[in-house]
């Protein structure tokens, strides 16, 4: 005989709908909605966020999950359900002109969700301006919007600019079709409420759209930006427009330093700047920003080709808060820059230098690096020339707290500097040594022994690496989850099998897959990833 | 007599007419009604009108408990662990009082509580766990199934 129906009986609907907060999974949720009528109806009403890859039964939708704030469409998902219903293989091409969501569909959700605050629209490469007007007309929420991969016109915009007055957050990333005369609109429209911007357009975006942004967007507090056409006069007017400004990204290959002096000047709060490839800016842009912006914690200097030492040195005088530090591929930083960085920034917990060209005489130097790096926890070295196993040891001995360390490619680190690092790195938790051609079984032993708390490791390419060093592996790494022994031909299918057995917490490896004997591929078939390789 | 005395003591009647005698520190943690005793109405007693005494008794329990600054942490999870083990009536019924007094760390733990008696059943299994008669038709239960699995999969919405 059934029992009494307690909880509907005792609980109201305000109580039943924290209970379905509190469940965290989908999986849960789903279940709960399939209780019973009751339960159905509160779970629905209890949505706020829909990921939409159908274009028949939007009305329905809008009808059952009246308080949906958030809905994603992304044309990709419907084609690959296409697929999947059709139960063929359509090339590429044919399936993407089956992609069809119309702008009657974008016009549907702007009917449907009265309540929208958050739309985000991917893989729409056909017009739709039609339907992102009628969305601007009808929802006046709007708080959010991300276009990725999609068609906009000016037209479009200006009805975004014009209606959404409560728009914070603009991403809008290779778009086609996105000239100036668009993100002028939409900069006029909505600038006094925007936060956020972020363009990446291959298309030619000016200075005129950047202008813009400076003269309306005052409360801008992020903005990133990619574009070949900008040079100065856009981001001066950022500068002097934008003060609020706290995070700002750069992949600008025309901006000369003029206008990062002006970000020094004027945008106090910044704490994050991000560089990409920006060739022409010089050290005295760089001391602009060191002077300026003392509140900075993150700083990424990749490919700027003109910066050197003198230009790290303003930014480790004045940025004494630096937490992280990323100067890939910035040739003309030596030593001397990192040294200043060192002594300077005590807090620092992340360092990444991939592609830098130490000079052989500053070896000696190098080696001194890590005093200041006490604290660094997380070190990426990659296709640096210079760094070999002497300064290795010194990084080894000075930064006793490291947790991460990646080296990739390199022909000068060998078996000793790695010895030291597990002698003296014991909290390491992730490793990487792909393609340092010259580790080998010691250098991994030491490794094994010294690092108990090793998690990720990844040895792909190692000429020297045998069995040995596997064996030593399975005896000292007890959390050890994933490993890439990958392109490494002194390992054979005794080492593998040797690894699998004595390592429990292995969840991934990645091997050829002719090392794995059929036992060990039986036993542990759900551990092993494989490489492609030509026999 | 003298040590309650030094005390401040709140008086609470609930639905069936049992009055519980609490110190003010205890009852500082019922939100809602906090305002009653604190505007000095000394002596006064507080009714609780939707509380039975036995729930009311018990929810007086679990804040005692949690007003006492001496309990060190890992008791107080043995005590929350064992005070949910009730029945499933009783439960709901001290989510209801707690929602009711504005009980906040009281109303996360039963509810989490029914959370994870629901976490990873189907939907039969729930109905039979808190006897729920099923009102589907097989059809409906398809069409609703078929609904929640495609918006569902918002899943992907992150990558």
């Amino acid at each position: 005989m059934r029992g009494f129906d307690w909880i509907n009986t005792v609980l109201p609907d305000e109580l039943m709908l924290q209970i379905f907060r509190q469940l965290e999974s989908r999986e849960s949720r789903e279940a709960c909605s399939l209780v019973c009528k009751r339960w159905l109806s509160l779970e629905r009403l209890s949505r706020e966020s829909i990921y939409i890859s159908t274009d028949a039964h939007i009305k329905l939708l809008s009808q059952l999950f009246v308080n949906v704030v958030k809905v994603t469409i992304s044309g990709r998902t419907y084609l690959i359900n296409q697929l999947a219903l059709d139960g063929e293989s359509v090339s590429e091409e044919n399936g993407i002109r089956k992609c069809c969501f119309s702008d009657s569909v974008l016009a549907a959700v702007g009917d449907g969700f009265t309540k929208l605050e958050n739309l985000r629209l991917m893989c729409f490469p056909d017009a739709i301006h039609v339907g992102l007007i009628s969305i601007a007309e009808k929802c006046k929420l709007l708080k959010s919007l991300e276009l990725e991969g999609c068609r906009v016109d000016d037209e479009a915009l200006a009805a975004i600019g014009k209606y959404c007055s409560r728009l914070e957050d603009i991403i809008l990333r290779d778009c086609l079709g996105l000239t100036d005369n668009g993100l002028v609109q939409l900069a006029i429209g909505c600038g006094r409420t925007l936060k956020s911007l972020d363009v990446a357009s291959y298309e030619s975006l000016t200075d005129v759209a950047l202008e813009a942004v400076g003269f309306h967007c005052s409360s801008l507090e992020t903005l990133s930006l990619f574009s070949r056409f900008i040079h100065n006069e856009g981001l001066l007017s950022v500068a002097l427009g934008c003060r609020l400004l706290k995070s700002l990204k750069l992949h600008c290959e025309n901006m000369t330093g003029e206008a990062l002096q002006a970000v020094g000047s004027f945008c106090l709060l910044l704490e994050f700047l991000s560089l990409y490839r920006c060739y022409k800016l010089t050290d005295r842009s760089l001391c602009a920003i060191g002077k300026g912006c003392k509140k900075l914690k993150k700083l990424s200097l990749e490919y700027c080709l003109l910066l050197s030492d003198m230009g790290l040195d303003s930014v480790a005088i004045g940025c004494r808060e630096l937490v992280h530090l990323n100067i890939n591929g910035c040739n003309n930083i030596a030593t001397d820059g990192l040294k200043s960085i060192g002594k300077a920034c005590t807090g620092l917990s992340k360092l990444d230098l991939l592609h830098m060209r130490f000079q052989q005489i500053e070896n000696d130097a190098l080696c001194e690096i890590h005093i200041g790096f006490k604290y660094l926890q997380s070190l990426h070295l990659g296709y640096c020339s210079g760094i070999g196993d002497k300064v290795l040891c010194g990084i080894a001995r000075g930064c006793r707290n490291l947790k991460e360390l990646h080296i990739r490619g390199s022909l000068e680190v060998g078996n000793e500097g790695i010895i030291s690092i597990g002698q003296n790195c014991k909290f390491l938790r992730d490793l990487v040594l792909d393609f340092c051609h010259r580790v080998g079984d010691s250098g991994i032993i030491a490794i094994a022994r010294g690092c108990p708390q090793l998690n990720h490791l990844s040895l792909t390419g190692l000429q020297n690496l045998g069995d040995k060093g596997m064996v030593a592996l399975g005896e000292g790494c007890m959390v050890l989850e994933t490993c890439d022994i990958s392109f490494c031909p002194c390992i054979t299918e005794a080492g593998v099998t040797t690894l699998i057995t004595s390592c429990p917490t292995l969840k991934k490896v990645l091997v050829e897959e002719r090392k794995v004997s059929p036992r060990t591929k039986r036993r542990a078939h759900h551990l092993f990833k494989y490489v492609w390789t030509i026999e | 007599m003298s040590s309650t005395e030094a005390k401040k003591m709140v008086v609470l009647k609930s639905f069936d007419g049992v009055t519980f005698e609490v110190e003010e520190s205890v009852a500082v943690q019922f939100e809602s009604i906090r305002h009653m005793f604190e505007d000095n109405l000394a002596g006064s007693v507080i009714p609780l009108s939707n509380i039975k005494s036995e729930i009311l008794s018990k929810v007086i329990d679990y804040c005692k408990r949690h007003a006492d600054d001496t309990t060190d942490e890992e008791d107080l999870k043995a005590f929350d662990a064992d005070f949910v083990k009730v029945e499933h009536g009783t439960l709901f019924d001290i989510i209801r009082a707690a929602n009711y007094l504005n009980i906040k760390s009281l109303l996360d733990l039963t509810c989490q509580t029914v959370a994870d008696m629901i976490k990873g059943k189907t939907p039969a299994e729930i109905r039979e766990l808190f006897n729920i008669s099923d009102e589907f038709t097989p059809e409906e239960e398809e069409e609703a199934s078929i609904i929640t699995r495609f918006i569902y999969m918002d899943r992907y919405a992150d990558c």
